[in-house]
């Protein structure tokens, strides 16, 4: 397996960069405003998400967040982070993917700001508030994820860049005897890793094969960097071995 | 005979070995029953309330005791006998506490909801502070404690509020007559699309329930996870009462209409009244007179 490079300055793109070091105190990370005053024995951290456009939304007040820590002058870094649940990306077309067919999708998520004093992790803010949405065959059995948008794009050229985001190559194979719906797709976020080729954020890559089983899918993380990229952030929640199985219908719906 | 010779009688006739041997017996019920109990908190029964885990212990431990009576020779069938008639006759006179106990076996095999959960049980709403062998213990929203008996618990009607992860709250909004119904449910569908914490899926809904007296009623759902229900709940009657403001959404107030019969009443030109049913309303008031 090709290990992943070191973490340098020039490895992750702006704002990121300054915000990685502790140079900057204040930042606009996507829709995420923060700033942050640190003192020799404490840290405040104010932040606020700026308005969606013609939202009702009354709740978007800007917080303030107050640490205390122990004498030594203490750098504050923001770096970034995937999500920490999974994240259900709805097409903006309803896709099909035929029997005996494989295709491979790119889809992106957005990041979340890690702030962190050393090795202490102050707070984890997303840099957008995304929805939560459920997941799974019923409203018993499923699990809490995230919802956002995407096109599910074939040709990465066609993906748009944003240093607020992590692309996903997901490899679908399906060996089935039916059509495979991706209405919504799962994407286990906090089990992949975050890497960047100093330009775009990439997570881990997925294979999905489904079996002529249709309940179950086989789900492999590849732990191999994509090339020229560099490990930002380990999985959350690592799986052994980077297989695990998974019923279809909390993989796609 | 007085009671010391009898008891002197009865030591005479326990031989030592087996003096020695029901008094092992007695050290290894103690020490068996102590390490089941410590098993069963750790290992695989330490979801089962305390009492449950203890039982076990007083089993072994009895089992032993029995052991070591009949290694000094008392004849356990007059034992047994005697603990029968006692058992009849403590079960007479605790009829309620038995049937408590009973009555718990059944909530705890149920497993209707364990320590920790909240549970709605008659007129109580609260989490589950311990299920024990008489009740159910619950700490209430305003931090009262309430204990029910499990007898209650097993007749009523119990409601976990924390069995699922997600739940969903129904929300009864009003709107006028007058009022657009369908910019009311994209208002209503927009509100719950801007709040994070309502979810995508299961989609929310707009319901029509029917038409009142002065009003339109519809049933807004939405769904959120479990820990943000209350949230939601609170935030998103806010929402709604800024957004129908914002679109020009009325909500209705009681009104009624009097149709004048008599034309010529009173010289009066034939014609209908809207009616509101406030007090202060001088209008309305001499209307309903004139009526």
């Amino acid at each position: 397996m090709e290990t992943a490079k070191t973490l340098t300055p020039n490895s992750i793109p702006a704002p990121w960069n300054e915000l990685a070091n502790g140079v900057a105190t204040q930042a606009q990370l996507e829709r995420l405003s923060l700033s942050i005053r640190n003192t020799r024995d404490e840290c405040w951290l104010d932040y606020h998400y700026d308005p969606i456009e013609n939202s009702q939304r009354i709740s978007d007040e800007a917080q303030s967040l107050r640490f205390l820590l122990s004498g030594s002058s203490n750098t504050i870094r923001i770096t970034p982070q995937l999500a920490n649940r999974p994240v259900v990306a709805r097409p903006m077309v309803p896709t099909e993917l035929l029997p005996k067919q494989s295709t491979t999708l790119f889809i992106s998520t957005i990041l979340w700001a890690r702030v962190s004093a050393d090795e202490l992790t102050l707070a984890e803010l997303p840099t957008v508030r995304l929805s939560d949405t459920w997941f799974g065959a019923n409203t018993r059995h499923g699990e809490l994820c995230y919802a956002s948008q995407t096109r599910a794009l074939l040709n990465l050229d066609n993906v748009q860049y944003s240093p607020f985001r992590a692309i996903t190559p997901i490899t679908i194979d399906n060996q089935g005897i039916d059509n495979v719906r991706l209405d919504r797709i799962n994407v286990p976020v906090p089990h992949l890793t975050l890497y960047c080729d100093g330009e775009r954020f990439w997570t881990s890559a997925l294979r999905v094969l489904r079996e002529t089983n249709l309940a179950i899918a086989n789900l492999h993380i590849d732990n191999k960097p994509p090339s020229q990229a560099v490990q930002i952030a380990p999985p959350r929640r690592p799986i052994r071995g980077g297989v695990f199985e998974r019923a279809v219908d909390l993989l796609f719906a | 005979m007085s009671a010391a010779n009898t008891v002197q009688n009865v030591l005479g006739a326990i031989d030592l070995q087996e003096a020695v041997r029901a008094a092992v017996l007695l050290t290894a019920g103690l020490v068996f029953s102590r390490l089941y109990v410590r098993l069963a908190r750790r290992g695989t029964l330490s979801h089962l309330p305390r009492f449950l885990q203890r039982l076990g212990g007083w089993l072994i431990f009895t089992i032993f005791i029995a052991s070591a009576l009949h290694q000094l020779g008392f004849k356990l069938s007059v034992v047994l006998g005697a603990a029968g008639i006692l058992s009849v006759a403590v079960g007479f006179a605790a009829q309620t506490s038995a049937a408590n106990i009973i009555s718990g076996l059944f909530v705890i095999g149920e497993r209707s909801f364990i320590v920790g959960d909240i549970i709605q049980a008659g007129n109580h709403t609260g989490e589950v502070l311990s299920v024990d062998m008489l009740s159910v213990k619950l700490r209430t929203f305003d931090n009262r404690f309430v204990r029910i008996p499990n007898e209650t618990i097993i007749k009523t009607d119990v409601v976990n509020l924390s069995r699922f992860p997600i739940r969903r709250a129904d929300i009864k909004v009003s709107i006028s007559y007058k009022s657009n119904i369908a910019k009311a449910r994209e208002v209503l569908l927009r509100v719950a699309e801007n709040n994070p914490l309502c979810l995508e899926e299961p989609r929310p809904q707009v319901n029509l329930q029917g038409f009142g007296e002065s009003s339109v009623d519809i049933q807004f759902s939405i769904w959120s996870a479990r820990e943000n229900f209350a949230d939601i709940r609170d935030a998103v009657h806010e929402e709604i009462k800024v957004a129908f403001d914002a679109a020009g959404i009325e909500f209705p107030f009681p009104t009624r209409t009097v149709h004048i019969a008599n034309a010529d009443f009173m010289g009066m030109p034939r014609h209908e009244l809207a009616v509101r049913d406030e007090p202060s309303t001088r209008d309305a008031d001499d209307t309903k007179h004139d009526a």
